[in-house]
């Protein structure tokens, strides 16, 4: 079954005296994402990402198109958001409550009943390390422990389509590897996920189908894991034995040997070796191309 | 979930959110004030009770007022500026349960405050004066109505502006604008032009847009006329229905433009 089904998606906003300037953010989005998929969206900057996540939930106005969650129109019905579970960019909450109290206030508007909901309140208030701060004003939390306080809601109401802008965005390494566990986990329960990250290599490592939007358009849709092999290539940080910090290129594994050698023998030292992802040149690929 | 369940839910929360800021706290700031008035009219040579009684409502009347107006407009406004709309926008709320369950949330701090407020003075009446003041209780009792019905008013004017200082700007200068206007068109003789423009849109409809008009002459209640005539519940229950008549008028309006605006709130982003 299609789980979200994004039709001729237009969107131009208008500014200025009279709404004379006018900047088309859409162009014609179109996708369809299926039950149980985990679907990464690619952007870069101002590539209209948001403006798609802001009109598939009818937070604004679009010129066209259409946007179904499970056949069911948005505009038609608002019991769908019982369905759908949000994470914006920015994490916007009631900065006077409690986090229990927003967590307790998410959990019965979403009109969850659940026996084991304190279970489940506690499970991932711990996970998200906010079980000690859950009498604590949300004010007086930091940026991403107020991403932590959204991640952990949308966890606790296991949405039947979770929408994620941006999820990795103010959270440490251990919180970006817990995010992902979950996304994962929730997945394989049948959720839906839409992701939409900056960050390429959690997208490949995650996503089963993957857009990337330029220009208001999608320039490039399909499964990361089947983007045709090429040549990967490595990225070398090193410091000379002068202490002049550099970079390079390398082509192939053979190469990358060959110069860590005459780094180690010219007394230079490796800084990091970071490997080219299939993902991230396709991506460069195609917003160039476009 | 039941609708009555969603509006209880969001009514305590909005209310938690709000007293818990920096305005919601400042209301106890208005405690110490009390005691100056107290201190005020006991030290005065003239007559102590007149000053008491009429200090005290006066600064109630100033305090309610204010508190109606700002957390009304704070209420919605405050939701777009935070963007915390965005979470209710995304859980399965009608735009009705939302401007409801504010209005409660409003009307919820206005009223507790009231009676605080109302409770201190009668206790410095008593202490001080050995007096049950019951004009206080009718100067709360036209405060009640009338904050009900500014705050149903502000509602309409911030979904309709959704920014603080036009809806202040708009419900002082506006309203009063509006008020004078009608109170000419209605006293004009036909043959002036005002009263030709009156004669033509006719007294019936004057008079509708008069009393729908939030007016705190509408709701005023004359002490010294209740306490002769004892006609304080009769005189009330009208004035009464006439608000919450008002009131619903004006919410519905604000719900109608909260649901066809919504989306136009996020043209920012």
């Amino acid at each position: 079954m299609i789980a979200i089904r994004v039709e001729d998606l237009k969107k131009t906003y208008k500014s200025g005296f009279l709404k004379k300037s006018k900047f088309q953010a859409l162009k014609g989005v179109s996708f369809e994402i299926k039950e149980g998929e985990i679907f990464g969206f690619l952007g870069p900057n101002g590539a209209g990402k948001t403006t798609t996540i802001l009109s598939m939930l009818n937070l604004i106005k679009r010129d066209s198109g259409k946007i179904s969650f499970f056949e069911k129109e948005i505009e038609k019905d608002v019991e769908i958001f019982k369905d759908i579970g949000y994470i914006p960019e920015e994490p916007y909450l009631y900065n006077f409550l409690k986090v229990r109290e927003f967590i307790n206030l998410g959990t019965k508007l979403s009109g969850i009943e659940d026996k084991d909901i304190e279970e489940k309140i506690e499970k991932y208030l711990k996970l998200f390390d906010l079980w000690e701060k859950r009498e604590n004003i949300i004010k007086t939390l930091s940026k991403g422990q107020k991403q932590r306080v959204l991640l952990a809601l949308n966890f606790i109401l296991e949405p039947k389509i979770l929408i994620l802008d941006e999820p990795f965005r103010g959270l440490d390494p251990v919180g970006i590897r817990i995010v992902r566990q979950e996304i994962e986990a929730l997945s394989k329960k049948g959720s839906t996920i839409f992701l939409s990250s900056h960050i390429i290599s959690e997208v490949e490592a995650l996503c089963s189908k993957v857009s990337i939007i330029n220009n208001g358009l999608i320039v490039w849709e399909g499964n990361p894991k089947e983007i045709p092999r090429k040549e990967e290539g490595f990225k070398v940080l090193y410091k000379s034995k002068e202490g002049v910090f550099s970079g390079k290129i390398l082509k192939n594994q053979e190469e990358l040997l060959e110069f860590l050698k005459e780094i180690n023998f010219s007394g230079g030292e490796i800084v990091e070796v970071l490997q080219e992802t299939k993902l991230e040149d396709y991506f460069y690929e195609k917003v160039r191309e476009n | 979930m039941k609708r009555l369940e969603k509006i209880k839910i969001l009514t305590l929360n909005f209310t938690k959110n709000f007293m818990r800021s920096r305005a919601g706290k400042s209301l106890i700031y208005f405690i110490p004030l009390f005691f100056l008035i107290m201190l005020l009219s006991l030290s005065s040579s003239l007559s102590p009770e007149k000053l008491f009684l009429n200090l005290g409502s006066s600064i109630l009347y100033l305090v309610i007022l204010f508190l109606s107006i700002f957390s009304s407009c704070e209420s919605i406004t405050g939701e777009i500026k935070e963007n915390t709309i965005q979470f209710l926008f995304t859980k399965p709320l009608k735009p009705g349960e939302i401007i409801i369950s504010k209005w409660l949330s409003v009307n919820l701090i206005t009223f507790t405050t009231l009676f605080s407020y109302l409770l201190v003075l009668h206790f410095f009446g008593l202490i001080f004066f050995k007096k049950y003041f019951f004009s206080l209780d009718i100067s709360i009792a036209t405060l009640f109505l009338g904050s009900l019905l500014l705050s149903s008013f502000t509602f309409f004017l911030t979904t309709l502006f959704p920014s603080i200082s036009t809806a202040i700007f708009i419900l002082i200068f506006g309203t009063g604008l509006i008020d004078v206007l009608l109170k000419a068109l209605l006293a004009a003789k036909t043959y002036n032009l005002i009263g030709l423009i009156a004669k033509k849109v006719g007294a019936g409809i004057l008079y509708f847009f008069f009393y729908l008009f939030p007016s705190f002459n509408n709701v005023t209640l004359e002490a010294d006329e209740i306490l002769l005539n004892k006609t304080f519940w009769k005189g009330y229950l009208v004035k009464f229905f006439y608000v919450i008549f008002c009131s619903i008028f004006y919410l519905l309006l604000s719900i109608y433009i909260f649901k066809v605006k919504r989306k136009i709130y996020f043209k920012s982003i």
